[in-house]
């Protein structure tokens, strides 16, 4: 938890998939036409995301 | 002051007796019992198990955390390890002294996290599923947008603590409608297992075929095939197996595609993601099958063989052509070959 009382991790978590999710409703609106390349690396980059924010630790909220 | 502690000080740490002091006390008489492997009592997650034989082996717990972790994807002979760990060696008291009774109430812990773990990969798998199947069905829309609210909620609900739970839900149906999304997966026209036999050109359905899931057999070796005759085909297959049956003496000219999965056209091969496949190149003038066929996931097989049985579903996914139901794919890529080029 972040001293102003954010959980950075639900935050960046919540922008990444709501990105993602935002990708995926465009393809299904036939709006765009994602690969299954593009889908993967989307996906990744997602949840790498809300991995990261867990790992860099509580010590830095210290700082 | 316990054995570990001791064991950890460095030698120039001990406090050495001066030189001219004489030892009053005798030196403590060493304990011939090997050390006892206990479950820690302060260094646990679950059973203390990890936490028992880091100490006794004197590594880092996390490593056979890990390594427990690791194991569950080998057949789970590491979580068989832990139970018989758990319920059969004794934990200790903090002391390094074992501490008799308690053991049911870790193997009951154990258990409880075991059936919590299940069920939520239970539930995190359904959630995959769902958000496949209700996308292959034609209501992604929505389900992307419930990614997207999932999304909203978690970043509103961070300023208030937090609901991490909620990233689960995300991840799961982010894979589902993903996955559908890659695969342009359409589950539309049904689920089952169905097999078509026309007996005449005219009995083909100018629509082609078409399942949603299940495994779709058309055989239209019954088909009276007129020398020149050419027939177009297409049939579709959302998620599992599509099989074409044609005599061995029809070319099959193909244009077969897979979202994700494998085809087998007339002896040819190609799997992957986003795969096609064309067979058959000039077959004019010769009785001839135009098949377009697509499976968004699953498998494509084309087979030219007079006496091949294509109503074994258990052929299914099975890519051992050894000469069984299907015959073998060289011999199939050697009758096309031939078809096409009398």
């Amino acid at each position: 938890m972040s001293p102003g009382g954010v959980d950075r991790v639900s935050l960046v978590a919540g922008i990444a998939f709501a990105l993602f999710g935002g990708l995926l409703c465009l393809d299904q609106l036939d709006l765009i036409a994602l690969a299954p390349g593009i889908v993967a690396a989307a996906f990744c980059a997602a949840a790498g995301a809300a991995l990261v924010a867990a790992g860099l630790g509580p010590e830095d909220d210290d700082g | 002051m316990n054995e570990r502690d001791d064991r950890d000080r460095s030698p120039g740490d001990r406090e050495e007796p001066a030189a001219d002091e004489v030892p009053t006390t005798p030196a403590p008489a060493v304990d011939p019992s090997p050390r006892r492997f206990l479950r820690s009592r302060d260094d646990r997650i679950i059973a203390g198990v990890a936490g028992g034989l880091g100490r006794y082996f004197d590594i880092d717990p996390v490593i056979i955390r890990i390594a427990f972790a690791v194991s569950v994807l080998f057949g789970g002979l590491g979580i068989l390890a832990y139970l018989a760990v758990a319920l059969f060696v004794p934990s200790d008291d903090g002391t390094g002294q074992p501490v008799e009774g308690g053991r049911g109430r870790d193997v009951a812990r154990v258990l409880g996290v075991i059936a919590i773990a299940i069920a939520v990969f239970c539930g995190f798998g359904v959630l995959v599923g769902a958000g496949a199947f209700v996308t292959g069905l034609g209501f992604g829309v929505p389900v992307a947008a419930v990614v997207v609210l999932i999304g909203v909620a978690l970043a509103v609900l961070s300023f208030r603590g937090g609901a991490r739970w909620l990233i689960v839900p995300a991840v799961a149906l982010s894979i589902g409608v993903g996955v559908a999304a890659a695969s342009d997966l359409d589950l539309t026209g049904g689920i089952g297992d169905r097999e078509y036999r026309p007996q005449t050109a005219a009995a083909i359905p100018d629509g082609g075929y078409e399942l949603g899931i299940g495994r779709l057999a058309v055989d239209l070796r019954g088909i009276d095939w007129s020398p020149q005759q050419v027939l177009d085909v297409s049939a579709r297959v959302g998620a599992g197996q599509l099989v074409v049956a044609v005599p061995s003496d029809v070319c099959v000219a193909a244009d077969a595609h897979a979202g994700a999965g494998d085809l087998v056209v007339a002896g040819q091969q190609a799997d992957g993601a986003d795969v096609d496949l064309t067979s058959g190149d000039g077959g004019i003038g010769r009785p001839m099958l135009r098949l377009n066929a697509d499976v968004d996931l699953g498998q494509i097989t084309v087979v030219n063989d007079d006496n091949a049985d294509i109503s074994n579903p258990n052929r299914q996914w099975d890519h051992g052509w050894d000469g069984g139901d299907y015959g073998n794919d060289a011999a199939m890529r050697a009758a096309n070959t031939k078809a096409c080029a009398r």
